[in-house]
């Protein structure tokens, strides 16, 4: 079987696909440093913030002074630009990772599920000589030119898009979504004047009906790419699918991302068909004439990479209860808009050596928008509440007694409390165990709201 | 004083909780609901604040005029007549701090032409700066429409009209101390320019009121319109819903500013290092830190429950017609206890409620964290409100 998987893999096939899938990441990363500079996001998440979440076991990572993260984001946008083209691929692809993941790793509000797929995705270039054609190494070398590379690259990628999509379908395999069509019912009802589409948000079980279509669309989609005869239909889907979205959801690059990632399931040479049938010349491939050889550990790596990659979307199993509520194993999941969650948050810092008890505000340390992210996930409340305790320490020169009143509301759900108000949060280390200072969610199910237009 | 502030705070209480004491009332509630459309609710929100800018144009201009009185024939007579008419429009402002959305706001949010600072810049209000311009004279210049907010405005003119006392605001190393100009003036002539300072922001506050009313007019700016039509995208929100984030974000006054700011710091609850922090209150010298704190309930309560004692289409209806009326309940239930706490409250002053009164302020302080709460979770989360700023962000 593995040698029937390394002949499979070590097939040769036109690269022209895979250089297409080069050129439009590098494109879009591009276009999202533009927005990045554009909109002042690099001032609004790393400058302005006086606190920044860390990772757990990443407590280091921090960022850059005075203009250090404007020149990181120039730097991404140069190497993007690098990748697009093809310059100097190999160095431009490490680099990239490097600092795209860096970026995403300063603040734990920055998390976005798609800036992590662009992380794993540059991470995976950095293997795939995605330079092979189509490039300015090859034009400048074309004697390390080729035309074609084995097929484990082209199933790399479409194994990371699908991974995207089934689990994005599968944290939708719940009751608030299948059965009470939530979040969606308080999305659509708060967008029933979008022009043309509006109206059909009001209408009754309408909500219903996309929470079927998107949990459908997402668990599905792959396998309907991987068919010859349903993809183009499948990828009009995807078109349609995105395009919908990014006009009813402030999501930013995940659709253009998404869309544009699908094209690694058509045929390895679909760009050279394409552009053949707008009457363009290129040069036609001869398959076969080269195979590649595909070593034992590399297909181990492989598998590795890909067990990782089925596993750790589904560690939130091992924590029992609901993971939209208690959020662990919520991040690089690919849990993408899945759940309608707000969060109020107040530490109360009492000194023991007095007994007098006072209120923090959140917002002394945080800017609006972490405030927003940090107010319904227990382990930055966590990370917050230390912050504190440690900085009254050092004012006071004793320990303190930090606890918190966090409210939550999940889904339209009445809202509860998140974490137990009488544990002293200074006592609670953070890590990859059973959070049992987390209050259980609520048992009663979300309501469903009218649609008013 | 006493008798005189409860009365106003009972008053206050009963006449914007109206519409919910009776049966009919709560009948006519229902049917509202029923009526509800997202842009009959802006349209109510719109007319709402458009009104309560055009109250305080004209308690704006009743200043400006007794203001002027004051300076042109002062005694004690024309400055208590400045000072009640000073009252009489910041409380109308303190029930439109809540509603600091669309011109009131600041350039960065949508519509925003910063017109609060110049009406109220609290709690920028700086003491020290005001003596300075005593002294140069700056106030009569024609560029003080353009100086700082923290020498003008509602906040300036209470120190100019209520402090007394010939000393000033500034540290002994202040220019003004050290060259001996504030002690050369003498105690009439600091007298007289406080007056004539105050005649000269009151103008000023006029002005800017002014331009906000005709914003809001619906002869002239009519921004009301703006808001309606915002449901199919209108020059200054692109949907109903950033409308909606506006209002909304306007609400969440009554946490940053009444709950923390003007409760929970002068208690000694929030950012104050000595059990309790009286010099933080927000209306030192006319004391009326509590009546503040009245208006500001009572314009939430306008914003979230609709104007004319209710009739008007509001929050509390758009979230009965969605089926949340579990969440207008809650928002009822606390912003009442807030109020009712407020009402017991038998101390002439913020200050002397501090040390006398504790447990009530201490139970409006609890009562507005049940609000902000419920505001930041089941209200956000049913009517899918966001921070104007995460609109414009990515966010899977």
């Amino acid at each position: 079987m593995i040698e029937q998987a390394r002949r499979a893999f070590e097939k040769p096939v036109d690269a022209s696909g895979i250089a297409a899938f080069r050129f439009t990441f590098g494109a879009l990363i591009v276009l999202s440093v533009v927005r990045f500079f554009a909109y002042g996001w690099i001032d609004e998440l790393y400058t302005k913030p006086k606190f920044f979440f860390t990772f757990w076991g990443l407590p280091f990572v921090s960022p850059l002074s005075g203009h250090g993260m404007h020149v990181v984001f120039a730097a991404i946008g140069l190497l993007a630009m690098m990748v697009a083209i093809g310059a100097f691929y190999r160095a431009a692809t490490v680099l990239l990772f490097a600092l795209f993941t860096y970026v995403q790793l300063v603040d734990v509000t920055n998390y976005l599920n798609h800036y992590y797929l662009v992380s794993l995705l540059a991470f995976l270039l950095c293997f795939i000589p995605a330079n092979a054609t189509w490039s300015v190494d090859a034009w400048l070398s074309p004697a390390r030119e080729s035309k074609q590379l084995p097929a484990l690259h082209t199933y790399l990628l479409r194994f990371q898009i699908a991974v995207v999509y089934i689990y994005a379908g599968i944290a939708k395999a719940n009751a608030d979504w299948l059965l009470h069509a939530q979040p969606l019912n308080i999305w659509l009802n708060a967008r029933t004047n979008t022009p043309f589409i509006g109206g059909l948000f009001a209408l009754p079980y309408a909500a219903h009906v996309m929470s079927w279509a998107g949990f459908l669309f997402d668990t599905t989609i792959p396998f309907f790419m991987l068919q010859k005869r349903s993809r183009p239909y499948a990828f009009v889907v995807i078109v349609v699918f995105h395009s919908l979205t990014q006009v009813l959801f402030p999501i930013g690059m995940f659709p253009a991302i998404m869309a544009t990632s699908a094209l690694i399931f058509f045929s390895p040479g679909w760009p050279r068909s394409l552009l053949r049938r707008v009457g363009i010349k290129v040069s036609h491939v001869q398959m076969g004439s080269h195979r590649a050889t595909i070593g034992r550990r590399a297909i181990a790596l492989v598998s590795l990479y890909a067990v990782i990659q089925v596993t750790v979307p589904l560690r939130h199993r091992l924590y029992g209860g609901d993971v939209s509520w208690h959020e662990q194993g919520m991040r690089f999941s690919w849990k993408v808009m899945s759940r309608e969650k707000n969060g109020s948050v107040t530490y109360n810092v009492t000194d023991p050596a007095t007994g007098r008890t006072w209120e923090v505000a959140p917002r002394k340390y945080l800017t609006e928008r972490q405030l927003n992210d940090f107010s319904t996930q227990p382990d930055m409340i966590l990370q917050l509440g230390h912050h504190i305790g440690q900085e009254h320490r050092r004012r006071l020169g004793h320990d303190v007694r930090v606890t918190v009143d966090a409210f939550v509301s999940l889904n339209g759900r009445r809202a509860a409390r998140l974490i137990d108000n009488n544990v002293n949060l200074i006592d609670i280390s953070d890590g990859v165990g059973i959070a049992h200072w987390v209050l259980p969610k609520p048992a009663h199910d979300p309501p469903h709201f009218v649609p008013v237009s | 004083m006493t008798s005189r502030f409860a009365l106003f705070v009972f008053a206050a209480a009963t006449l914007s909780s109206c519409k919910r004491a009776s049966p009919a009332t709560a009948d006519a509630g229902v049917s509202k609901a029923s009526e509800a459309t997202r842009e009959g609710v802006l349209r109510g929100i719109g007319e709402c604040v458009a009104a309560e800018v055009a109250s305080f144009a004209t308690k704006a201009a009743a200043f400006e005029q007794k203001a002027k009185s004051a300076t042109s024939a002062p005694s004690d007579v024309t400055r208590k007549e400045a000072q009640e008419a000073w009252a009489a429009a910041i409380d109308q402002w303190e029930r439109l701090e809540v509603m600091q959305f669309g011109p009131a706001a600041t350039k960065s949010h949508p519509g925003g032409q910063d017109l609060r600072g110049s009406i109220y810049a609290w709690p920028l209000t700086s003491r020290c700066l005001i003596d300075q311009q005593i002294v140069s004279k700056a106030y009569a210049e024609t560029t003080f429409s353009t100086s700082l907010t923290s020498s003008r405005g509602l906040g300036a003119a209470e120190y100019l009209l209520y402090y007394t006392p010939a000393d000033n605001g500034c540290s002994a190393g202040a220019n003004i101390n050290t060259d001996g100009t504030w002690n050369a003036l003498g105690a009439a002539e600091i007298a007289a320019r406080r007056l004539s300072y105050a005649g000269a922001v009151s103008s000023d506050v006029m002005s800017t009121a002014k331009t906000l009313n005709a914003a809001w007019d619906p002869a002239q700016g009519n921004f009301v319109n703006e808001l309606v039509k915002s449901v199919h995208g209108s020059a200054t929100y692109k949907t109903d819903q950033v409308a909606f984030n506006a209002v909304s974000d306007a609400l969440f006054y009554v946490e940053a500013d009444v709950k923390d700011m003007k409760l929970a710091q002068p208690l000694g609850i929030l950012n104050c290092t000595t059990p309790t922090c009286p010099e933080a209150v927000e209306s030192p010298y006319a004391k009326r830190s509590l009546v503040h704190i009245v208006n500001n309930l009572a314009g939430f309560r306008t914003l979230f429950f609709g104007c004319g004692e209710g009739s008007a289409l509001a929050f509390d209806d758009l979230l009965n017609a969605v089926g949340a009326s579990d969440t207008t309940a809650s928002v009822k239930a606390a912003l009442t206890e807030a109020e009712t706490a407020l009402a017991s409250i038998t101390s002439p002053d913020l200050e002397t409620a501090i040390t006398q009164e504790n447990d009530k302020l201490r139970a409006v302080h609890a009562a507005l964290k049940k609000l902000a709460d419920t505001l930041k979770t089941e209200f956000r989360t049913v009517l899918d409100l966001d921070l104007p700023q995460r609109v414009e962000g990515d966010n899977d």
